[in-house]
């Protein structure tokens, strides 16, 4: 049956939200086939969309977020220079195993890094996902004195039996919810990793195209988080800040900075990436 | 201050050469654009390449706000826009078929809902409706703007988003195949569509 109320899409699109119409029209229309079935639709796409409201998928993770302003930084052409947030909530509760796979990342990164110029020397040549960590960082790395060979070499080496005392740091810097066994254990296999990969750069570096690595736009001011890993660390001789990583599978960033001992052993520190805090050392 | 001097403090700030207050401005918007982006686009990645470049626009154009009309509905006129752009550019690059959707016959789509993840079929539903339509249906339906501001961000009189959010959830149900009406309605509403 067709009427007068046919296109009356207001009236329709009232009665399916659920909103006040005038009741004699509403039963009009409802004894209108067309202007049911109409007034089904409504309801049913408005139930279908309602499964929307509360997706979790159209909100952005912290590392997209992260990787929005790293974009933009680059694509319009200015740099962060400070930002002094409130820290968020810190999620203390580490996976091992991406703890692990970012751990044999970073580690395979100083490994990686005299080939890519990221540790010694300038790193103006340097290129893709790690310019706007490093550029920052530029003129200090520029000035600095530490053979990268050596920083490799001593990675490569790294022994075991400091793995004991950073990992108290590492407690000590974490506070006291951080799975501590889990990162012991963590860090046993990235030294092993380390040994098997025997400071191969090329070996190495052929894991990194396979896995995530995001260096973005600091937070914290970069001083800042290498002398709270200079303190987190005993024998710091040299501090650089390697980038913001995703260290578990959250997805949160924290900052990484790398320290060079006096015992010429390399030590990584991941910090919170607005206040800097150390979260865990290794080895 | 209300979310809305919030936002004209920020875009003022950042148009006289504050860069932190366009951060700010990214950060208290992405997750509303990227919505918008995302509901649009279907596609992740490229619901990110259009946030960015929604950005990218605020950035270069803030200086055209102007503050009688509430700095959302300008970002969301500027992302609809750039989402038209990328669906433009994916028409002419487009490959792959149609994503399948429901049969509107089969009886099974009685029980849509009660699969355990519908959210897929429903976006691909989504997606086959035209562009103007599912932009009208994701802004009032999803993004919760009022028709009037949905007029605005759109650029379309009151009276024509409310045709198309009304006509795009229509065609939003008959893709989902979920509608109760004999057959022959549904031919005869094609037809007055």
């Amino acid at each position: 049956m067709m009427n007068d109320h046919d296109h009356d899409y207001d009236l329709i699109m009232r009665m399916a939200q659920g909103e006040s119409f005038d009741a004699a029209a509403g039963a009009e229309a409802e004894a209108c086939s067309e202007c049911a079935a109409d007034l089904a639709a409504q309801r049913v796409a408005l139930e279908a969309l309602a499964m929307f409201h509360d997706a979790s998928d159209a909100s952005l993770t912290e590392l997209e977020s992260a990787r929005l302003m790293r974009d933009l930084d680059r694509e319009l052409g200015h740099r962060r220079t400070e930002v002094a947030r409130a820290p968020a909530r810190r999620e203390r509760r580490w996976s091992w195993a991406p703890a692990f796979g970012v751990a044999a990342v970073l580690l395979a990164l100083l490994l990686v890094a005299p080939a890519l110029n990221l540790l010694g020397g300038s790193t103006e040549d340097s290129g893709g996902d790690f310019d706007v960590a490093l550029d920052s960082t530029a003129d200090e790395a520029a000035t600095t004195a530490a053979p990268a060979e050596e920083d490799m070499t001593a990675a490569a080496e790294a022994p075991e039996a400091l793995v004991e005392s950073t990992l108290a740091a590492a407690a000590d810097g974490a506070g006291t919810d951080f799975d501590v066994t889990a990162i012991r254990n963590g860090l046993v296999e990235v030294l092993q990793l380390l040994e098997d990969a025997g400071g191969d750069p090329a070996r190495v570096a052929s894991t990194l195209g396979t896995i995530d690595f995001y260096s973005f736009a600091r937070s914290a001011p970069l001083d800042a988080c290498e002398e709270e890993g200079a303190l987190a660390v005993e024998g710091d001789v040299e501090s650089r800040t390697l980038g913001d990583l995703v260290l578990d599978d959250s997805g949160r960033l924290f900052t990484v900075t790398a320290h060079t001992l006096s015992t010429g052993d390399l030590a990584l520190v991941a910090h919170d990436r607005v206040t800097c805090e150390v979260i865990a050392v290794a080895p | 201050m209300s979310d809305r001097s919030t936002d004209i403090a920020l875009v003022e700030r950042y148009v006289a050469g504050d860069l932190q207050a366009f951060d700010d401005l990214v950060r208290r918007h992405q997750d509303r654009v990227f919505g918008v982006c995302l509901r649009m686009l279907r596609d992740r990645d490229a619901a990110l390449d259009a946030m960015q470049d929604t950005f990218v626009t605020l950035f270069r154009k803030a200086d055209r706000y102007k503050a009688e009309a509430a700095f959302t509905t300008w970002l969301y006129r500027v992302t609809v826009n750039v989402c038209y752009d990328h669906l433009r550019r994916q028409q002419r690059r487009k490959t792959e078929a149609l994503p399948e959707t429901a049969d509107p016959a089969d009886p099974r789509a009685e029980d849509l809902y009660a699969a355990a993840d519908v959210r897929p079929a429903i976006q691909s539903a989504l997606d086959s409706i035209a562009p103007e339509f599912r932009a009208a249906v994701v802004l009032v339906d999803l993004q919760g703007l009022s028709l009037e501001m949905a007029a605005e961000a759109l650029g379309a009189p009151v009276g024509t988003v409310k045709s198309r959010v009304f006509r795009g959830r229509r065609l939003l149900a008959d893709t989902l195949g979920n509608l109760r009406v004999p057959p022959q309605h549904q031919s005869d509403e094609h037809q007055r569509e």
